[in-house]
């Protein structure tokens, strides 16, 4: 086991090096950089001004090293982050990019966790009551809600979630995680309360475009499993049904889930985009979009490549994971 | 047995689909056939006040001037110096929109961003030795200079300060604040964090010259007269606290770097990080990345109003960050914000005008100001289009050819101005006629236009040819918003004419480049500069090789219109005299109107709206150019709250 380990763990240093070229030559793709970029959302605002744009851009190549061949600005970056650890400074956030992160991994970690708890512990129940009454009315009834929250996107939920707060419900402070009177103070019971209070939203939506693909999977590989013999056996021994169910059948079920939580890791931090900018969410994802828009070389670069590495780690750690659960897995 | 099942439920299924389409229709009722107003921003126009409009003389004498409670009591405790003494001797007078206000309470702002959006705050707070008036900026006015006079022709100008005006932390503001500033800070190449020094400081190739004669007074001078100087003086901010940012400065402090003063002194940094004292009515005391910055009054502000009240009303001022501008205008519907202007758009006038009935806000319209554009390029790739754009009654064809009306119909709700390329009616020098012209409805006359200039559809399949017998046939670059909704309905009325527009519509960041570059065949913006060509020169003349960009090789191949335009504008730039600056931005206007270089659509209004809770807030606020945007106008130092609540955030 040990051994088998420590080859997939050499394995994903070549595979980090192919994602961060990969992830370098997507960022520079697009026509234009992080400094015409910023100049056309200044443009934009009408603060450009009379300075000839071209000259500033120029100029700021220069200074930037922008105008250096691909491979060279490619061996700067990759260098600084494997010998000195430094992900360099985001150009539109004007911070350290770990610095940067570090802020809102916090709430992004609690937001994500606690989306992924409430989705599968919705999600593993409906699925094996589905599973359990197939055909019923409460199947298809549940079937049916999972689709609408996969069908509907998740930021026009959102956003007519919060319209019905302010317009029906009148509630005071809608969106974000917090009311403005609790940013930035102590934590206290007042302010659980009100971050309870708001954090319903984003879980709700985030959640309801999950579960639906967990419904589904615990119901088929449930329903797989029902209609083999050892659960016949289990019957005949006299065990209760509900023991039947969980200990013979699930347990085996939900194994196909774990594996797949190893792929929700990279979502821990960059998930939640869209919805996190239509909600105002203080989390990682909404920056993630900004750096991508404006070609923020380093802040996108470090997001692709942590993301990158978060999912070589889920994918590992979800074997393992499996290994441990499964004894019918063994890896040489 | 899945049939049946589908059978039993699938009618169901299909109802309770169809359902929520018809409770769509209950949401937002449409006021497009709410009569419009159209309030135009004539000079003339003056906001009735209730306030007393001069000050009780022997308020100013024996200074007794009052203050905020929360100042109050720091001078009881000490800590304060009492106000006849924080203010300068000759306290700015501010005579507000409606009545004198009350102190107290928190005006709540959003940005969509903090450090990319520091004009939103900059435009807010700004202080500068002059100040455009308000809300209507057809002058400028003293602010923190009390009096200036040009000498030698004006080459010269002398600005006096108003003596006794401190710094937020007490520190006296002097001219070294001022030379700090410029020198120091605009003109030295490693000291500052733009690469390229501003242009408005230069006179060809030599800056002006700022030197002390005393702590309060300071004299301009350059090569030619001062054209700009009031101009370039009542935008930003020409001072930083010489005290604070010199401990950074390697030429005051040889242990620091320049990379440690530019890191320290960035936008963001200057703007909104506590600690830096400051002249503007606020200073920031709280800044969390990301979420919000809380601004406190600044106890050494300058300005009082006419009952002697030491300005600002508003303890607070808060800007929320809030990403997408959506959720900003729910949250002003929901009375959490009680500006809104900054991101208002065109089409968030239904929802607005329907939530403005419970009270909760009040709408303003504003303008006419910068309206949608097709910016022609004279030096387009595709040589026989090239050929076409450059001549005038091609132009003209087009222009005419654009029914505006339904555009104003369909994509403004009424909110748009039609016109053509001229100046708008904020600008000093308009004429009604240069504005409409070229812009009446008339596509019959466009085809006679076009036929006359001989291009002709000469294979019948209803587009026109060039010169070179291929189509008549261009892309327009646009990116997502409004300028989609009207160029597609532009690209109709073209077609019509018999000329075949194709919509090039991507994201800001690939159709930005190709502007730079000139790659394109049309794009499409919004008018630049329209109230004050000469804060846009880039667009308006050939000020450098690459410049205008609709007309990158305008320099060696650009009309006679355009050089004659140039050198006017070069020469309005040194000229002191207004009579004459008159006489040459008029006839700077003719030439581009008559040459239409860019074919506009018209001048938009612009909706935002306030809170009922506060007051003082001016009705006629303009998102003049002059302003680059909507905040500066609404001068917030006299807005009060009208409940006045507690100082903790609400």
């Amino acid at each position: 086991m040990v051994n088998y380990i420590l080859r997939r763990l050499l394995n994903m240093i070549p595979t980090l090096i192919l994602i961060s070229m990969v992830s370098f030559a997507v960022i520079q793709a697009p026509p234009g950089d992080m400094l015409t970029s910023r100049l056309a959302e200044l443009a934009e605002q009408g603060e450009l001004g009379s300075e000839s744009a071209m000259a500033q851009i120029e100029a700021l190549r220069e200074r930037y090293g922008l105008n250096d061949p691909i491979y060279e600005q490619y061996y700067r970056w990759i260098s600084k982050i494997v010998f000195e650890g430094d992900f360099g400074e985001s150009f539109t956030y004007e911070m350290g990019v770990i610095e940067l992160l570090g802020e809102r991994l916090g709430l992004t970690l609690m937001l994500t966790l606690s989306t992924l708890v409430f989705t599968w512990i919705i999600a593993i129940p409906i699925g094996i009551y589905s599973a359990t009454r197939q055909y019923s009315i409460g199947d298809y009834g549940f079937t049916f809600l999972g689709f609408i929250g996969l069908a509907t996107p998740n930021f026009l939920l959102a956003l007519v979630i919060m319209f019905i707060q302010v317009t029906v419900f009148e509630t005071a402070s809608v969106g974000g995680l917090l009311s403005p009177e609790y940013i930035g103070s102590d934590w206290s019971w007042a302010k659980l309360m009100d971050l309870l209070a708001h954090i319903w939203v984003p879980i709700l939506v985030i959640g309801t475009g999950s579960t639906a693909g967990v419904i589904r999977i615990m119901r088929g590989n449930l329903l797989d499993i029902l209609g083999q013999q050892h659960i016949q056996t289990g019957r005949a021994k006299g065990l209760k049904e509900s023991t039947v169910i969980v200990k013979y059948g699930v347990r085996i079920a939900i194994n196909p889930l774990v594996s797949r939580l190893g792929l929700e890791l990279p979502s821990l931090l960059s998930g939640a985009v869209v919805t996190g900018i239509v909600l105002g969410l203080p989390t990682a994802g909404p920056i993630f979009l900004t750096a991508l828009t404006s070609q923020d070389m380093f802040l996108a670069g470090a997001f692709l490549l942590l993301s990158a590495t978060f999912l070589l780690m889920g994918n590992l750690l979800a074997d393992i994971l499996l290994a441990w659960l499964d004894p019918r897995i063994r890896y040489e | 047995m899945i049939y049946a099942t589908a059978k039993r439920w699938g009618s169901l299924l299909t109802a309770l689909f169809l359902l929520p389409i018809f409770f769509l229709g209950c949401l937002a009722t449409d006021p497009g056939d709410v009569a419009m107003g159209k309030q135009a921003t004539s000079n003339a126009v003056v906001t009735k006040t209730r306030a007393a409009k001069q000050i009780d003389p022997i308020v100013l004498k024996n200074r007794t001037f009052g203050e905020a409670p929360m100042l109050a009591e720091k001078v009881k405790r000490g800590e304060l110096p009492p106000v006849s003494e924080r203010l300068p001797e000759n306290p700015l007078i501010v005579v507000p929109v409606d009545t004198i206000g009350q102190y107290g309470g928190t005006i709540r702002r959003a940005l969509t961003g903090d450090i990319i959006q520091t004009a939103g705050v900059s435009k807010t707070l700004g202080e500068d030795l002059m100040g455009f008036s308000r809300p209507l900026p057809d002058s400028i006015e003293f602010n923190l200079a009390e009096n200036y006079e040009y000498q030698d022709d004006g080459k010269t100008a002398i600005f006096k300060l108003r003596k006794g005006i401190k710094w937020s932390d007490g520190h006296p503001y002097t001219v070294d604040d001022i030379l700090f500033w410029y020198y120091d800070m605009t003109l030295n190449d490693d000291a500052r964090n733009s690469v390229l020094a501003p242009s408005v400081w230069f006179v060809g190739k030599d800056p002006i010259q700022m030197e002390k004669v005393d702590d309060h007074t300071l004299k301009v001078k350059s090569q030619a007269p001062l054209g700009r100087i009031l101009h370039a003086l009542s935008g930003g901010s020409s001072a930083q606290p010489k005290h604070i940012f010199s401990q950074w400065h390697p030429k005051y402090n040889p242990q620091s770097t320049y990379q440690a003063f530019r890191d320290s002194s960035t936008d963001a940094q200057q703007i909104m990080k506590p600690g830096i004292p400051r002249l503007s009515a606020w200073v920031p005391v709280e800044w969390i990345r990301g979420q919000r910055i809380v601004y406190e009054r600044n106890p050494y502000y300058h300005k009082i109003d006419t009952a002697g009240n030491q300005l600002p009303y508003a303890d607070r001022i808060t800007f929320t960050i809030i990403q997408d501008p959506q959720v900003i205008l729910l949250k002003f519907i929901n009375a959490e914000i009680d500006l809104f202007g900054r991101y208002s758009k065109v089409s968030m006038f239904p929802t607005l005008k329907s939530e403005e009935k419970k009270d909760r806000f009040k709408l303003r319209i504003t303008g006419p100001d910068r309206g949608p554009s097709f910016y022609i390029n004279w030096d387009t790739p595709k040589t026989n289009v090239r050929e076409a754009f450059r001549n005038l009654q091609v132009r003209i064809a087009l222009s005419h050819a654009i029914n505006r009306e339904e555009i104003n119909q369909i994509v403004y709700h009424s909110l748009l101005d039609p016109a053509g390329y001229s100046f708008n009616p904020s600008n000093p020098y308009y004429t009604e006629e240069s504005y409409r012209k070229y812009s009446t409805y008339d596509p019959e006359k466009s085809k006679a236009i076009l036929d006359k200039a001989g291009y002709r559809d000469t294979d019948g399949d209803s587009w026109r040819e060039l010169k070179d017998g291929s189509r008549f046939e261009f892309n327009i670059d646009v990116t997502p918003g409004e300028g989609v909704d009207v160029s597609e309905l532009v690209s109709e009325h073209w077609r019509a004419i018999g000329i075949k527009a194709n919509l090039n519509i991507s994201l800001r960041d690939i159709i930005w480049p190709r502007r730079l570059n000139g790659e394109f065949d049309i794009h499409q913006w919004g008018q630049e500069g329209p109230a004050d060509p000469l804060g846009r020169l880039n667009d308006w003349a050939i000020m450098a090789p690459t410049v205008p960009f609709w007309h990158r090789n305008a320099s060696e191949d650009g009309p006679e219109w355009l050089h004659e335009a140039t050198r006017l504008i070069k020469q309005t730039l040194i000229t002191v005299d207004q009579e004459k600056v008159k006489e040459q931005m008029s006839l700077v206007r003719d030439l581009h109107t008559d040459n239409v270089p860019v074919i506009t659509v018209g001048s938009s209004y612009s909706v935002w709206g306030a809170g009922t809770r506060l007051g003082n807030v001016p009705f006629q606020g303009t998102g003049a150019d002059v302003y680059r945007g909507w905040s500066r106008p609404v001068f917030h130092e006299q807005i009060y709250i009208k409940q006045p609540i507690s100082p903790t955030l609400q």
